[in-house]
């Protein structure tokens, strides 16, 4: 008998063994791919504190993450728009300035400034702009004549069948994305609410049957040639580009940035949630210190939304060719627009659209 | 006039047969590759000496090796084997006395039970990820402020379905066994429980031991239960496959194949030598 | 034995509330216009029901997939199932565990690997040379639901034509009957349990999965599963994610229901 209550206690310690971490944690909420490793590696040896990551592949997914509570999120970096609806539901928490050092003014770029200007009122209060960037068509230039197709075309190539014929055509599996790539084809305002608009748009991406719907592997089906024609997030195409680069092979792809386009920025904020909203902002401002926006940015292939980490960027020897070459910097779209938060009604009908989309 | 024409087997005959031999080894092969393909694949890219894991670029070992450097990859595994034996654990006991239970009922009532039993068994796994998920969500509701999701709450959905498998592993034994035994062993003097331990647990042993086997292979694979049901960080190798976008940079796929070649390879090398042993145990005795 | 009677009702219970409460929480959610789980500020509407369509739409793609994979699952397993239990096989428990040692390895890896097979440019491309390209065709995910459940499908029937008397096959021979009717007239029948067992052993678990569906199909195959995930996880629609669900439960009651007709003991499931 006793022997088994031995054993029995050793299971049960070793039970809560496993289960218990050791230490205390800062849980952030981002996007796949959009954190250096080795700047993790730094703060939570700076900070003696382990970082648990946690990804979310559209904006959708972190709002249902941060709602349902699975995790008690201390950091998440939503885009604009959901930093927009996180608000308006209450569940943000509004910055403390003394524990953000290097939040300082004209600390961010100039032309994403006076987009935050025109955005809605709290956003300064309760959002730290991380990286920014906007839509971008990427494709595969060992097809002969896509490149100028693509150019000459831009959104046409995800909603003219005849267009793209025998071309592989990846979409984005994000209802706001996919829906505003729709919006920009047929040349409707991407925070359009009326219901026509919205059923023709709907009934136009039910007409489509793309080759793909993805996300994060989208970038890698395009530069591996298992798509010829994908909607990217502007950034993406450089991350794959500076992995490329690293392994020396060759670069069989390119973007190409239509004028009238979404503009986005991703931004970090602390979900009410944390339950360790001091060291949530010591992560923050951390994220802000401009050097470590740099070594960011070397690594994560969007524009930093730091004015000084982009202007080192371009001074960069390893990247100057680059930013000069490709559409790097988000404030040349002359006719950029950014999203809006549209209301809980419009949120769900724009989720369901998608849904049906893909069916 | 059967025997006439076994005696000789006209050349027509002779060729058929081997025909449909060849026919049906062939087939048999072709099924077993088909089970073994994504294996195969698997192993070649768990061995493949290429950083990108394009292309097959020659034999390495070094995956092996490197997986012991991937945190992540190593929490992982942690958590998917500790909760695995945990889950089986607990559901081992709770189904043994849960089957014994459902016996003793009568048959009406036990007919019911076994359908309540069977329920996870048969749902989705996805419904029955989302009834724990709501369940748990309820729980949050009423008691603010308290961390549900986690180790424990996907420990806890592991159980919740494992249990139900050794309850039916269990039952078919119980019902081989002759009741009269346990009358005998009161009979000698014995108090139920001790009876309970001494006789009837050692004779319903194979469908424990079989139970469990299930509940473990059960638990160390599930993904979508523990998908809906984890949080806090909390992932196991399922679910830390499953968040990676492109596993082929930071070599994920090939540490991934490298875990799994050695859990595939060590349990066959298990089953053989189970079976040789057992077999010279045979020849020993004999 | 009946002093153990209340051994069960710990248990009774347990499954009681783990699937009774959750069902009517699905019931009351589906007539919820809802945030999440934000029970305060919810309000009753029959909204979700519009959109039905697409949950029954999935529904039946699911069904039909399913089916094919089934289908092709009986076509292979049962002869396969047939041949091991005919042979002469010293040992045909370890032919049979060789045949499961891939269930013990990771479902979700083996499905990356067969999606690394299915892209046009990959690892199995370029070591292999042949570029087979069905990543995100219904094939890929029918392909994909074969391999996985294929043994599901070998071991019941297995079970069962073990079990048969291998007099009673004598006897038919010698009563003059030829091998195939000897088959259809004597060994069909008594292996029927088990192959019940093994289409619903195949059956359920592809109509549901969401996994196969979404590695494999690329986005473009929405299985009912798909949609349900879809709707938990990152549409945050818990309503309609339950009233969609709903109409998964009751195909699985539907199912028990024959089951419990068919074998009350439970041993069909093992």
């Amino acid at each position: 008998m006793k022997k088994y209550v031995a054993v029995l206690l050793i299971l049960i310690s070793g039970l809560f063994l496993s289960a218990c971490q050791r230490g205390p944690a800062l849980y952030v909420l981002n996007w796949s791919e959009y954190m250096s490793d080795d700047l993790i590696a730094q703060f939570e040896d700076e900070f003696g504190v382990r970082v648990v990551l946690e990804t979310a592949d559209t904006n959708e997914i972190m709002y249902t993450k941060i709602k349902a509570k699975t995790t008690k999120f201390d950091v998440a970096i939503p885009s604009d728009y959901m930093v927009h609806k996180l608000y308006q539901e209450g569940l943000l928490v509004e910055f403390d300035r003394e524990l953000l050092p290097n939040y300082q003014s004209s600390l961010f770029d100039d032309q994403l400034e006076t987009l935050r200007a025109d955005y809605f009122e709290g956003n300064i209060a309760v959002a730290a702009p991380y990286f920014w960037g906007s839509l971008g068509i990427m494709y595969n230039t060992s097809k002969v004549g896509l490149q100028d197709l693509v150019e000459s075309h831009g959104w046409d190539v995800f909603f003219d069948a005849e267009l793209t014929q025998g071309y592989k055509v990846g979409m984005y599996n994000s209802s706001r994305d996919a829906i505003a790539a729709a919006e920009l084809y047929l040349g409707y305002d991407l925070n359009t609410t009326d219901d026509a608009k919205l059923t023709e748009v709907q009934n136009l991406l039910k007409d489509q049957s793309y080759h793909t719907w993805g996300t994060d592997n989208l970038k890698t089906m395009v530069s591996e040639g298992n798509l010829d024609i994908a909607l990217i997030y502007s950034g993406d195409f450089f991350d794959i580009l500076y992995a490329t680069m690293e392994d020396n092979i060759d670069i069989t792809y390119d973007m190409f940035v239509p004028d009238i386009n979404n503009v986005w920025f991703d931004a970090m904020v602390i979900p009410t949630t944390s339950q360790n909203q001091e060291l949530a902002h010591q992560f923050i401002n951390f994220m802000l210190d401009p050097d470590n926006a740099y070594q960011n940015a070397t690594e994560i292939g969007y524009c930093p939304a730091l004015k000084s980490a982009y202007q080192a960027m371009v001074a960069d020897p390893d990247y100057t060719d680059i930013i000069a070459d490709y559409p790097y910097y988000p404030g040349t779209i002359s006719q950029g627009y950014v999203y809006r938060d549209l209301g809980p009604t419009i949120y769900q009908r724009f989720e369901i659209i998608l849904v049906n989309a893909k069916g | 006039m059967n025997q006439v024409i076994r005696v000789s087997l006209p050349r027509r005959m002779r060729i058929r047969q081997k025909i449909s031999s060849t026919f049906k080894w062939t087939f048999f092969g072709f099924v077993v590759f088909l089970v073994y393909f994504p294996l195969i694949i698997i192993t070649l890219q768990s061995v493949n000496d290429s950083a990108t894991g394009q292309s097959f670029m020659g034999f390495t070992l070094k995956w092996y090796v490197k997986m012991f450097e991937n945190d992540q990859l190593m929490q992982s595994i942690y958590i998917t084997v500790t909760m695995a034996i945990f889950a089986t654990l607990i559901s081992v006991i709770l189904g043994t006395f849960a089957s014994i239970g459902i016996h003793s009922l009568s048959s009406k009532q036990r007919k019911r039970a076994i359908l309540l039993n069977n329920v996870p068994v048969l749902n989705a796994d996805i419904v029955t990820g989302v009834f724990l998920m709501l369940m748990m969500q309820g729980v949050s509701l009423l008691i603010p402020g308290i961390q549900v999701f986690g180790y424990f709450s996907m420990l806890f959905a592991h159980i919740f379905f494992c249990t139900p498998y050794v309850v039916l592993s269990i039952l078919p034994k119980l019902n081989e066994i002759d009741s009269n035994l346990f009358d005998a062993a009161l009979d000698l003097g014995c108090r139920p429980q001790e009876a309970l331990k001494k006789v009837i647990i050692p004779s319903i042993k194979a469908g424990i031991i079989a139970g469990g086997l299930i509940a473990f292979t059960m638990s160390i694979d599930d993904f979508v239960i523990s998908y809906m049901t984890s949080g806090n960080g909390v992932l196991n190798f399922s679910m830390w496959l499953y968040s990676i976008k492109n596993p082929f940079r930071n070599n994920a796929m090939q540490l991934a194949s490298a875990y799994n070649t050695i859990i595939s390879v060590g349990t066959l090398l298990v089953l053989i030598i189970y079976n040789f042993l057992k077999a010279r145990k045979k020849k020993g005795v004999s | 034995m009946k002093k153990f009677k209340k051994l069960a009702l710990p248990y009774q219970i347990w499954m009681y509330i783990l699937v009774g409460v959750p069902i009517l929480f699905m019931i009351a959610l589906s007539f919820l216009e809802i945030n999440g789980f934000d029970f305060a500020t919810a309000h009753l509407t029959l909204s979700h029901f519009a959109n039905l369509p697409m949950g029954i739409k999935a529904f039946w793609l699911s069904m039909r997939y399913s089916f094919y994979a089934t289908l092709i699952c009986l076509g292979l397993g049962y002869p396969m199932a047939y041949i091991i239990s005919r042979s002469h096989f010293s040992n045909k428990y370890l032919v049979l565990i060789i045949l499961i040692l891939p269930m013990w390895t990771n479902m979700l890896l083996r499905i990356k690997a067969l999606e690394v097979v299915s892209q046009a440019h990959g690892f199995f491309s370029n070591t292999f040379g042949i570029s087979l390209n069905f990543y995100g065709t219904p094939f890929a995910v029918i392909l994909g639901m074969v391999i996985m459940y294929l043994p599901f499908m070998i071991f019941p029937i297995y079970t069962v034509l073990e079990k048969i008397d291998d007099s009673l096959i004598e006897a038919s021979q010698d009563l003059g009957a030829t091998p195939s009717k000897t088959f259809l007239q004597v060994t069909l029948p008594l292996s029927l349990k088990g192959v019940t067992s093994g289409i619903i052993m195949v059956f359920l678990p592809c109509a549901m999965g969401f996994t196969i569906s979404e590695i494999l199909g690329g986005g473009n195959i929405q299985m009912i599963g798909n949609i349900v995930e879809n709707l938990f996880k990152r549409a945050n629609n818990y309503s309609l994610g339950s009233l969609i669900s709903l109409l998964i439960i009751i195909l699985v009651l539907g199912s028990l229901m024959i089951i419990g007709k068919v074998d009350a003991e439970g041993e069909t499931l093992l």
